[in-house]
């Protein structure tokens, strides 16, 4: 029995912003089938190291952070150079509106 | 001046010799550009490495280094050439992740990585090939071509710093930068016969690496030997403030003796999760061997248990596609790289469009698995399991450190020596159990290294790994310093001519 299907596949992707053909649709299903199968195993796993209701986002110190500080920056000529298409200042897009 | 032959040199007396002008730096860098340009088509260890822009681009340096000199000033890597994994910045350079969606990208910026190795006085010699965005094991999800191992052009470099160590195995370079997210450092190191240091998390800045794992992902030297690791080691360590996540902890040189020359005192603990199924007859024996060598030189060794690193494995693919998922989405066609030249595309189109032609395949797996484990629904079950497993991880393996009174965890690197090309590439779950003894480290943040501990009957190189509590890098050194001097060379790959 298959952990994922071919339609759960295809969402994932558009989620991911990916599109897929039907072969790599095929070949994900079986890869990510196997990896969520061995995966699954976690579930075996639980500690008394941790307080059942101990989590990650409430429990881990935060990263810490500097003072904003406003610099004078000079990489808007070398940034705008790395991308695809520029116009002027402005990383260029299709239209969006039609 | 007799001519001195820079290959022979460790990246340390190469520095010395041209910090005293005994040598030139700019006569260092055509001797490895011209070994790196006949060797290329051998392992196709790089991806950029055109001899005359690589050259172009050291002029400056070299005068630099000059300058330095008749300033009496000491650089520690003068004129020692280094060549970088291609997903770290190096202003003007393409810096590709060797992917398709990056191939026109060039850096608008150094790494802080970067500006402290053109301060040390060394050579940047060519971008090193890697599996896409780091992610593989085995250097064969490259959009270049795999790389293939020095000691045997049939079998895989490792990954994702395949390019990286074996071009210090093929002594292309004496140096090379790697970066390490769940053994990407540390496992190419191994199967390449060189030696490879996974920092602490934090000790290294991540400014400049193009992220993966951004709670797993350290930067790291490759070296040939302990003391030019540690050399490129103490360069790369310290304080960013462009970092939030380096600490602010100020290291200190690493000194490689110790006061008596031996391991006693040392308590050395192998791990007895990780000598079960799935561990090579001789990789085992070369183990046992090396513990031989320890407990000659004074160590004492024990076994202890760490029942949770066996979920290391589903709690690393859960976190480290999770944030990739999150990481790779800047990745669209507007801001870096290549766009899709598909005619009459909106924006949501080209997005699709863009990410689909450039990603290869095992990355976008990677991000469908993160984007799976994060969606509604299913993150209770995949994402917040794994993050509280991480530190029930992290805490397990503290207490050794801690509680146990061991300095110094080792085990193999990993669980074979290096595989055929194409022998796990159709079965992703086969190649993310390769890197079964190197995620832990990651997961707990602690240091990590690979050292060569011998060969397998075919040839190919056995690593050693030593994991130590964070911020014990000198410890793990001098260790493995002390290893290193009781162990036979692991001498050339008979593949590299002698005359070059």
């Amino acid at each position: 029995m298959a952990l994922i299907d071919k339609a759960m596949v295809e969402k994932i992707a558009a989620l991911a912003h990916l599109r897929l053909s039907e072969d790599e649709v095929t070949y994900y299903q079986e890869q990510l089938g196997k990896v969520l199968g061995f995966i699954e195993q976690l579930e075996t796993f639980e500690s008394s190291l941790l307080p059942s209701d101990w989590r990650a986002d409430l429990h881990l110190p935060p990263t810490p952070e500097r003072d904003d500080q406003a610099l004078v920056s000079t990489a808007m000529e070398r940034v705008l150079s790395a991308a695809p298409r520029v116009v002027g200042t402005a990383f260029q897009v299709p239209r969006i509106i039609e | 001046m007799a001519a001195i032959d820079p290959t022979t040199l460790k990246a340390s007396e190469l520095a010395a010799a041209v910090n005293r002008g005994e040598l030139r730096a700019g006569s260092v860098a055509d001797h490895y550009l011209n070994r790196v340009e006949t060797l290329h088509p051998l392992f196709n260890c790089h991806i950029h490495w055109d001899k005359a822009e690589v050259r172009n681009e050291l002029e400056k340096q070299i005068d630099a280094i000059e300058v330095a000199r008749y300033a009496k000033k000491y650089l520690p890597l003068a004129g020692v050439p280094i060549s970088i994994k291609d997903n770290i910045m190096v202003e003007g350079q393409i810096a590709a992740c060797a992917s398709r969606l990056l191939a026109p990208h060039r850096a608008a910026y150094d790494a802080t990585v970067i500006q402290k190795l053109k301060a040390a006085g060394a050579l940047l010699i060519g971008r090193t090939n890697m599996d896409e965005f780091a992610m593989g094991s085995s250097n064969e999800n490259s959009a270049f071509g795999p790389v293939h191992n020095p000691w045997n052009r049939r079998h895989v470099a490792g990954g994702s710093s395949g390019g990286s160590a074996a071009a210090v195995a093929g002594s292309l370079v004496p140096l090379a930068l790697g970066s390490d997210t769940g053994g990407s450092i540390r496992q190419p190191a191994s199967f390449c016969g060189v030696y490879g240091l996974k920092p602490t998390y934090g000790r290294v800045s991540r400014y400049g690496l193009v992220a993966f794992g951004s709670s797993l992902d350290q930067i790291g030297p490759l070296a040939r030997n302990v003391e030019d690791l540690a050399l490129l080691y103490d360069v790369l360590a310290g304080p960013d403030g462009r970092d939030s996540t380096a600490s602010q902890r100020v290291p200190l040189p690493t000194q490689l003796a110790l006061p008596s020359g031996n391991l006693k005192g040392l308590r050395v603990a192998t791990i007895r999760e990780f000598m079960g199924e799935g561990l090579d007859s001789e990789v085992r024996k070369s183990l046992e061997s090396a513990l031989e060598t320890m407990r000659q030189l004074g160590a004492e060794t024990v076994e202890v248990s760490l029942p949770h690193l066996a979920a290391s494995i589903p709690v690393y693919y859960i976190l480290a596609t999770a944030e990739a998922s999150s990481n790779l989405a800047r990745f669209d066609g507007v801001r870096y790289g290549a766009r899709s030249q598909k005619p009459g595309l909106n924006l949501k189109e080209m997005y699709l469009q863009t990410r689909s032609e450039g990603f290869g395949r095992e990355v976008k797996q990677r991000i469908m698995l993160g984007t799976y484990v994060l969606s509604a629904g299913y993150y209770d079950a995949y994402y917040n399991r794994a993050a509280r497993m991480r530190e029930v991880i992290k805490r397990e393996m503290e207490g050794v450190f801690e509680k146990e009174g061991v300095h110094v965890l080792v085990s193999p690197t990993a669980p074979t020596t290096a595989f055929e090309l194409g022998q796990k590439t159709q079965d992703s779950l086969s190649m993310y159990l390769s890197d079964v003894y190197t995620l832990a480290a990651n997961l707990a943040g602690i240091p990590a290294m690979s050292q060569p501990m011998g060969k397998d009957s075919k040839g190919l190189p056995i690593g050693l790994q030593l994991m130590g509590p964070s911020f014990a890098e000198e410890r793990l050194l001098q260790v493995a310093y002390q290893f290193e001097r009781h162990q036979p060379p692991m001498g050339v790959p008979d593949l590299i001519p002698s005359q070059l």
